[in-house]
């Protein structure tokens, strides 16, 4: 059999078991491990089974084996375990508290609160989902009883934990550096200024809102105590002091972004222990999540590195790149027909899935090109990131559904998050039409 | 039993991150403060990778924390999802299959050839090779465990196992 109608198949089945309910690990592995073995077996011709074993073996075996064997990779479970402790300890709500009182003079000052405590908490434990968990239970509650829109309320939190992805550390990034080859560090560095630019984004489209629509945010009058504020910014001294390890520390040449993962998570562990709001049961937890998400990652990243083994035997992605080279397709189309795909894809697919099946196609197009794969990187996340609140799938937006309390229905707060999806389209534009905006830290870093 | 293995290998994958953690920021701490590092860090590190990534597999099968897309199946009917689930237990099985044999016969190879990582400690590879089996070999066990009760619902049609089963799986559909 061709080789490319093997590999055509193979994905075509990979996608139908993953939209059957079949765990992403499993679909990506399983099926790669089949095919691999049928073009082993059909590679002469004919059909040979004892030829085929020990290649699909050693390729299922090195790929799973490797990948996890790893020293850089080591920072996956640490940055999950500060992302737990943190969690635990209160570090990710404290940004939100002390915005909550630095801006509660500001017409929106609560929703623009959110949006800051949203993109601190979802960027220490690089999970928008838990964010949008999290914070749902205590933002959007405060917000309606102050009478704020439900739509606004609702949105901000949805839209906030999407700034994770782009704000150092990010999963997401990680598996993107794994698939790439980069450095996780540049890429780190390179999802600041983007991630920033989304977050003033937000804060804009509150204020527009507010400005057009005062109702919908009524102002705090309440009065503030003496000293509230100096209190509140202090109390969130360790979020900030975590954020400067991971960014100060990799972007001063001080650690690798390895070594910033275990500092980080070392440190946010004496930070609770010392002050008494990390106890040993909170820590076993912590320990325990920790391990359960580590081994649910690094799987669907093996899943992947085999699907990836077995797109490169069936030189999928090499005629795909003929296709589009032979299309003449200039880079502002090739955009635009990723985006649809991604677009497309995050309507039933969840990030990590959509990444692991689309860039095995996507870096050997994007390197024929001879684009920056850091540049490229800051805009697959930003996809990423818009696929988590775009209909119908739009996971955040279906967790905080089902965490608000009064219930507001997801067609409202998929209105709300419209408005910021434009302004996420005009940022999504912005990174791709200036990479400055991308490789401006990475090229700077020491 | 099964269930006892299964947390004690969830306890020494917590122990191998908190070590592997604690390593690393030793390393940072001597070279800056002493000009030193660990002896043979990078490899210890490794090998306890292994051990945090493959032993809690069981583990996290059990508690169905795969990551899941719920998009068709959701619209199943309460039957198609029970087959749906015996289903991916199925493939799943058959998939682990390849990955428990390579992962013995590596393991074996490391064991009987007295294979070595190169570094001052010298420090043999069976014990990573060893994780990596144990890993798999408990996870095709649970595996085995699940599908048997998968396929023993779809039959009867037992709806609650449904609710038992998903129930808990919801929280599945997360990660970015």
């Amino acid at each position: 059999m061709d080789p490319l109608i093997l590999g055509l198949l193979g994905f075509v089945c990979a996608l139908l078991l993953l939209l059957l309910r079949v765990p992403i690990a499993f679909s990506l592995a399983g099926v790669s491990s089949v095919f691999i073995f049928l073009f082993f077996a059909m590679r002469h011709g004919g059909f040979d089974m004892a030829a085929a074993v020990a290649p699909t073996l050693s390729m299922v075996s090195s790929n799973t084996f490797d990948l996890v064997h790893s020293y850089d990779l080591s920072m996956i479970p640490l940055f999950v375990l500060l992302g737990h402790i943190a969690y635990h300890t209160g570090v990710t709500t404290d940004i939100y508290h002390a915005a909550r009182v630095w801006l509660k003079r500001l017409p929106g000052g609560v929703a623009m609160a959110s949006v800051f405590g949203c993109g601190g908490f979802s960027a220490i434990t690089g999970s928008s989902i838990a964010c949008a968990s999290a914070m749902g239970k205590i933002c959007v509650p405060e917000m309606l009883r102050m009478g704020y829109d439900k739509r606004l309320a609702t949105s901000t939190v949805a839209v906030g934990g999407t700034l994770g992805s782009l704000i150092p550390p990010s999963v997401l990034f990680i598996v993107y550096g794994i698939f790439t080859e980069m450095s996780v560090s540049r890429l780190f560095m390179a999802g600041v200024i983007p991630g920033l630019l989304s977050l003033a984004g937000f804060l804009v489209v509150i204020y527009i809102w507010v400005k057009r629509n005062p109702q919908a945010a009524p102002v705090d009058d309440s009065i503030l105590v003496k000293g509230e504020r100096r209190q509140a910014a202090i109390r969130c001294w360790p979020a900030l002091l975590l954020f400067t390890i991971i960014v100060g520390g990799i972007y001063g040449g001080l650690f690798t972004a390895t070594e910033a993962a275990a500092v980080s998570a070392f440190s946010v562990i004496i930070i609770g222990s010392l002050q008494k709001r990390l106890n040993w049961q909170q820590f076993i937890q912590s320990i325990k999540e920790t391990c359960t998400q580590t081994t649910s990652i690094f799987f669907i990243a093996a899943g992947a590195k085999i699907f990836v083994g077995f797109v490169a035997l069936t030189d999928m992605a090499p005629a795909l790149v003929g296709l589009v080279e032979g299309a003449d397709v200039s880079l502002w189309q090739l955009m635009v027909m990723i985006a649809a795909v991604y677009f497309l894809l995050g309507m039933f697919l969840d990030p990590l899935g959509i990444m692991v099946l689309t860039l095995p196609f996507l870096i050997p197009m994007v390197d024929g090109y001879g684009l920056d794969l850091i540049w490229f990187g800051v805009v697959i996340i930003k996809l990423l990131e818009i696929s988590l609140i775009t209909p119908p799938v739009g996971l955040n937006v279906f967790v905080i559904a089902s965490v608000t309390k009064p219930s507001v229905a997801v067609y409202d707060i998929f209105m709300g998050v419209a408005r910021f999806l434009v302004m996420d389209i005009v940022v999504l534009i912005a990174i791709i039409a200036f990479p400055i905006l991308s490789l401006l830290l990475p090229n700077l870093m020491m | 039993m099964l269930k006892k293995i299964e947390q004690g290998a969830l306890l020494a994958a917590g122990l191998c991150i908190v070590a592997l953690g604690l390593m690393i920021t030793l390393t940072v701490v001597t070279r800056n403060l002493f000009g030193w590092g660990v002896t043979d860090d990078v490899v210890i590190v490794r090998e306890l990778m292994v051990g945090a990534v493959f032993l809690p597999l069981a583990y996290v099968t059990a508690d169905y924390s795969h990551i899941t897309i719920e998009f068709l199946f959701k619209r199943l009917s309460r039957h198609g999802k029970l087959w749906m689930l015996a289903m991916g237990s199925l493939i799943s099985l058959l998939i682990l299959l390849p990955l428990v044999f390579s992962a013995w016969q590596g393991f074996a190879h490391a064991a009987t050839s007295g294979a070595y990582f190169f570094g001052e400690l010298e420090l043999p590879e069976w014990p990573g090779r060893f994780a990596f089996f144990a890993g798999a070999a408990l996870f095709f066990i649970r595996l085995s465990i699940i599908l048997v009760a998968d396929f023993r619902a779809a039959i009867v049609g037992n709806t609650e196992y449904l609710v038992q089963r998903t129930g808990t799986e919801h929280k599945i559909v997360k990660e970015d």
